[in-house]
């Protein structure tokens, strides 16, 4: 799997300096104004988005096709993208909590439940995003794939907005009242929900093929072999 | 040992169907597959490759029907597209080969990239299409394969290229434990480089023999209709009539001493079985 990964990271780094450049930029702000949420779940969702962007280059160059006569179990080929999506995610939660750690520091209001709750967002966010997309790509392109779970993400934050605006709630949530049983269980779904998101993207990749009249139904790639 | 045997293999996409159709490449010789565009060449590859999935059949290569994953470690293969990420150049192409198959050899990626000319810092993007193909050529050939599948390599290269690619199977074939299978619609290509030839046409495969036995096989006779109407029905492969007559294609063996006898090339016969078979 290494050259898989050598070529997933190569790529990452050419297609998404953008978001490097974005991410350092929302530190920098994030840095000043650490009770802004915003400025790191913005930067995390683009980190999380990178798998999907390098399978659109995938498909684009052709890789995708080229890929399958490759030494390589198919599943390898997919649990590489969800790797691609754990690495700079990870890699971005530390990030977050050093910039937080020592902002907060000068500040001498460090909190450390609030720490906690900041890197749960911009850690699980992500994976959540991902978990929630990757299946869609596998299953029906990027294109639409992309579509399908922008339109998903866009429903979610209407709903909250809504939500929000008609009751008249506060954006912020006061993290103390979520006690640490909550965020073990929130994230432990999550991680669930990213392992569950990672076996349907090996059997939607297994089972399809290239022929869109192949496409197996959603039954059939869940029925067991 | 055989380097693919395929038997009774069937698949059926919406209105395509290929096969059922069995073939066998013995190790050490060269197969072209031959037929026009949508004849289901590149679906037998895909098959073979295990990127398609069969509805019957069986496809074993090197006597093996499993671990299709770890036999691919000796096969090369190039497509018609060679679906190298665009962002990358030669160097780096290199360098995730080497990640990919265990048996990667630098030296002769080296050299391969210096005997084609390919640019080593350039991305893969900005590479002329004959370029893109002999990179492709360059990856196949350095991990040791002992089976290539090549389909339609020779699409958009240039002549020199084209002479400096065959070369290059040729040289791959002198060891008798290397084998090639080898698609185009480029027949006299073909014809040149293979021992063995099979003519897929709408997914049927309409014949597969040995080059030279099917050269020495058949012949044709040029001769005028009254002279055709003359001649045993029975006998007549293929015809077709021409300005100055008809051109008849025929087992030499049911040629009669009196007509005078023309070499067929494997190319008009091709082009004779896939008329007559519509």
């Amino acid at each position: 799997m290494k050259g898989l990964l050598y070529k997933d990271f190569l790529m990452a780094w050419k297609y998404c300096k953008m978001y490097l450049v974005i991410t350092v930029v929302f530190l920098a702000l994030f840095f000043f104004n650490t009770d802004s949420w915003y400025f790191v779940v913005y930067p995390g969702i683009l980190v999380g988005m990178i798998p999907i962007n390098l399978l659109a280059y995938d498909e684009h160059s052709r890789w995708k096709i080229f890929s399958q006569t490759l030494p390589y179990s198919k599943d390898k080929v997919v649990s590489v993208k969800y790797l691609v999506g754990l690495i700079p995610t990870t890699l971005f939660t530390v990030l977050v909590s050093v910039v937080y750690g020592i902002s907060r520091q000068i500040e001498n209001r460090f909190s450390l439940s609030e720490m906690g709750g900041i890197l749960f967002v911009v850690f699980f966010l992500p994976l959540l995003f991902s978990a929630f997309s990757l299946p869609l790509v596998f299953r029906f392109g990027t294109e639409k794939g992309r579509m399908v779970s922008l339109i998903g993400v866009a429903a979610v934050c209407g709903f909250t907005f809504a939500y929000v605006a008609f009751r008249k709630v506060s954006y912020t949530i006061s993290i103390p009242t979520i006690t640490p049983t909550i965020f073990l269980i929130i994230g432990t779904i999550i991680l669930a929900l990213y392992v569950l998101s990672w076996k349907l993207s090996i059997a939607l990749y297994q089972k399809n093929t290239f022929y869109p009249d192949r496409r197996k139904s959603w039954k059939e790639i869940l029925k067991r072999k | 040992m055989n380097a693919l045997e395929i038997k009774d293999l069937y698949f059926k996409n919406g209105n395509f169907v290929l096969g059922e159709l069995s073939l066998t490449l013995p190790g050490g010789c060269i197969m072209g597959l031959v037929g026009k565009n949508g004849a289901g060449k590149t679906s037998l590859i895909y098959l073979i490759l295990d990127m398609f999935h069969k509805d019957r059949g069986s496809i074993s290569i090197f006597g093996r029907k499993k671990n299709l994953d770890l036999t691919k470690q000796e096969i090369g293969v190039v497509l018609d597209e060679v679906g190298i990420p665009q962002c990358m150049t030669a160097i780096q192409v290199g360098k995730m080969m080497k990640g990919i198959y265990s048996a990667w050899d630098d030296t002769e990626y080296e050299r391969l990239l210096e005997k084609l000319s390919i640019p080593r810092d350039i991305a893969f993007l900005n590479y002329s299409r004959g370029m893109q193909m002999k990179l492709g050529i360059a990856i196949a050939l350095s991990h040791g394969a002992k089976l290539l599948i090549l389909d339609e390599p020779m699409n958009g290269l240039d002549p020199i290229a084209r002479d400096d690619f065959l070369s290059l199977l040729y040289d791959f074939t002198r060891d008798e434990n290397h084998s090639v299978l080898i698609s185009s619609h480029l027949v006299s290509d073909l014809e040149k480089l293979c021992d063995y030839i099979a003519f897929l046409h709408k997914g049927n495969l309409l014949l597969c023999e040995e080059k030279d036995a099917l050269l020495e096989q058949y012949g044709m006779i040029h001769c005028s209709a009254e002279e055709f109407s003359s001649m045993d029905p029975k006998t007549v492969k293929y015809q077709r009539k021409t300005p100055y007559g008809m051109d008849v294609v025929m087992l030499r063996k049911d040629i009669s001493e009196e007509h005078k006898v023309s070499p067929i090339t494997i190319e008009e016969l091709f082009v004779f079985m896939v008329k007559e078979s519509f």
